[in-house]
């Protein structure tokens, strides 16, 4: 059996670039975010877990790192925590969740943990939907047709009056515009004539 | 061969004025070229409304913080002014059509400048409310995102409407005159020719045109009166619809509407007193007209006295937290000295002198119109601002530049840039117009009008 020395070569070459890869992606290994939800004594409970991988591919947990807790609103983030949320030795921090925050019709909200602009870590964010908020029904009242409405909303008597009210200006206005155009046309039939 | 070239062929007739009487008139009536002191006056307006202009540009650029509104005084003298400006244009309905349904013979030579006044203020009321807002370029939001349950909206209805009606009740009447002035303008430049020429829209005077512009006029008169009490009484819901001192008010309709004729008939004698002198129009805007215009001014200041003995007396009397608060600030407090300026001198004054025969006079007359409208704009000024410095929050924890309002330089060079700019329109309309209706006093005299047998297209 003959044997091929570029085979081996090849072997050899492609057994470095894996051994290589590996490094590499051991080294850019990105921090991590957990967040885990649970529920004691029904009262909800953030943990918030910050990991990283070390130059041997190891899990490691990150300590003292400040973490953020928020509830996501409508237009914006509720601070869940105060500023000295920070983690422990074991990478973790946890927070109570508050029994107050309204929630969507079934009591859902989406609870956000980051870490934020963080000299070693960067940007982290890592979130989950609970049923931990009170279940808040939209209110009826904005939604039927009043003077607090939107513009979809009109009460329909007003706006049948001011579209009654605009037509009729407007007809005649479009009437006396009518009137120009006849005058102008009598001008020209009677030149001819 | 197109109609148009038939006619160029077939030649171009001047025609004549049918007599003596008419030519006087068209002599004395059609529009003139400025002379040096109307140069001068173009050119002091046309200053004004470029720096005004200039304003407006640094306050596009950098927003309204180059303005002092800030948090509390969000409406300042943009808003007076577009109150002012609303409350003159009132004029146009008040003469062409109050007076015309009351059958008042005497109106015919004051009714073309009222709706010039008229067309020129609606028009400067609609720039001054975009100058007014932060992000101009999204004025069109207003027509298309608007709350139909918002006052602001039916404002921006009721004024796009009386603007076109305003214009059609200047032009309808203004038809025949354009035509005088097509015929008759010697010398004219062929473009100026061809404008009037396509702005009189063919009129050949027919017994059918004049039939088609006196129906037409009757429907306007009668349309623009429930329109011109709208167009103001709206204007003051902007401000009654609010639970504010000062506007919270079941009188304000009423009291802006009084407000909004006395000072437009005011302006009708401020103009017609400066024509009359200087186009020489003595034949034609006499003293009669004066006395008349006088009688209908202090009747029209009577009636706004009684709205304002009952807007202010009623609310001292019961004199509640803030709006106490308020009415002391204008009775003694800040603007005391601009209050008591306001209400003697563009109010009691004019009433005692009006009153008097020899107080009608043109100089006196003229004199107390100046006062009318100078304090009517201040008046709008003391409506808009001192409420704003009133809020049922207390003041005291904001940052002082929130706590006054004077206006910046800015503001004052763009209001009266506005104001330069509306004089600019009513000049230029009186430049290119018969100010006096020509064909309904040669009518009223009984003078036949001879008609062209065919129009000039150059």
């Amino acid at each position: 059996m003959k044997i091929n020395p570029m085979k081996y070569l090849f072997m050899f070459i492609a057994a470095l670039s894996m051994l290589f890869a590996q490094n590499i992606f051991a080294e850019e290994a990105s921090p991590k975010i957990d967040l885990n939800l649970s529920q004691k004594d029904s009262v909800g409970e953030v943990k918030v877990v910050i990991t990283k991988t070390d130059a041997e591919g190891k899990i490691i947990p990150v300590p003292k790192v400040e973490v953020k807790v928020y509830v996501q609103r409508t237009f914006s983030l509720l601070p869940v925590e105060g500023d000295n949320l920070t983690t422990d030795e074991e990478g973790i921090a946890t927070v109570e969740f508050p029994k107050d925050i309204p929630g969507d019709a079934d009591g859902n909200v989406t609870v956000i943990a980051k870490v934020e602009d963080n000299d070693e870590l960067g940007e982290l964010e890592a979130s989950k939907v609970a049923k931990w908020g009170v279940p808040v029904i939209e209110n009826q009242i904005v939604m039927r047709r009043a003077l607090w409405g939107a513009a979809a909303n009109a009460p329909l008597p007003l706006v049948l009056v001011v579209c009654s009210i605009l037509a009729g200006v407007w007809g005649i206005i479009i009437y006396i515009v009518y009137q120009l155009f006849k005058i102008k046309k009598i001008g020209v039939y009677e030149t001819k004539n | 061969m197109t109609y148009k070239e038939t006619l160029l062929k077939s030649g171009v007739e001047i025609p004549k004025p049918a007599d003596e009487k008419m030519k006087g008139l068209l002599k004395d009536l059609l529009p003139k070229n400025f002379s040096l002191s109307g140069k001068i006056w173009v050119g002091f307006l046309l200053a004004i409304a470029l720096t005004g202009l200039y304003a407006y540009t640094l306050q596009l650029r950098h927003g309204l913080v180059v303005t002092a509104m800030r948090d509390f005084t969000s409406w300042g003298i943009y808003i007076s002014n577009f109150v002012f400006f609303v409350a003159i244009s009132l004029v146009g309905s008040l003469v062409s059509a109050v007076l015309k349904l009351s059958n008042v013979q005497w109106r015919t030579p004051l009714t073309r400048l009222s709706e010039i006044i008229a067309v020129s203020a609606i028009t400067f009321a609609s720039i001054i409310i975009i100058v007014d807002m932060g992000r101009p370029e999204r004025f069109w939001h207003l027509f298309v995102y608007g709350r139909i349950q918002s006052p602001i909206i039916w404002d921006v209805i009721v004024i796009s409407t009386y603007f076109v009606i305003s214009l059609l009740l200047l032009y309808l009447p203004l038809l025949p005159d354009l035509a005088l002035c097509r015929d008759n303008i010697s010398g004219m430049k062929k473009w100026k020719k061809k404008i009037y020429n396509i702005l009189a829209l063919n009129w050949q005077g027919t017994h059918k045109q004049y039939r088609i512009i006196n129906r037409s006029m009757k429907i306007l008169a009668v349309l623009i009166i429930p329109l011109a009490l709208g167009i103001h009484t709206v204007t003051s819901w902007l401000f009654a619809t609010t639970f504010r001192a000062g506007w919270d008010s079941t009188n304000f309709g009423p009291y802006f509407v009084s407000g909004a004729f006395m000072v437009g008939c005011a302006g009708v004698i401020a103009l017609m007193y400066i024509l009359r002198n200087h186009y020489k129009l003595d034949k034609y805007i006499t003293q009669r007209h004066f006395d008349n215009m006088g009688r209908l001014l202090v009747l029209l200041s009577l009636i706004y006295l009684y709205f304002n003995i009952n807007e202010y007396l009623i609310t001292g009397y019961k004199m509640k937290t803030v709006e106490g608060e308020h009415l002391m600030d204008l009775f003694t407090g800040s603007y005391a000295p601009m209050f008591w300026l306001v209400q003697i001198f563009g109010m009691i004054v004019p009433i005692i002198v009006l009153v008097f025969k020899k107080g009608r006079k043109p100089v006196p007359l003229f004199i107390v119109s100046l006062f009318v409208i100078v304090g009517a704009w201040f008046k709008r000024f003391l409506i808009v601002s001192p409420t704003l410095l009133h809020p049922f929050i207390p003041l005291n924890t904001v940052p002082q530049a929130w706590q006054h309002y004077f206006p910046t330089w800015q503001e004052w060079a763009i209001t009266c840039g506005s104001l330069a700019g509306a004089l600019l329109m009513v000049t230029f309309l009186i430049r290119v117009l018969p100010i006096i209706p020509i064909w309904e006093v040669a009518e009223e005299e009984g003078i036949q009008m001879q008609i062209p047998s065919k129009h000039h297209f150059n």
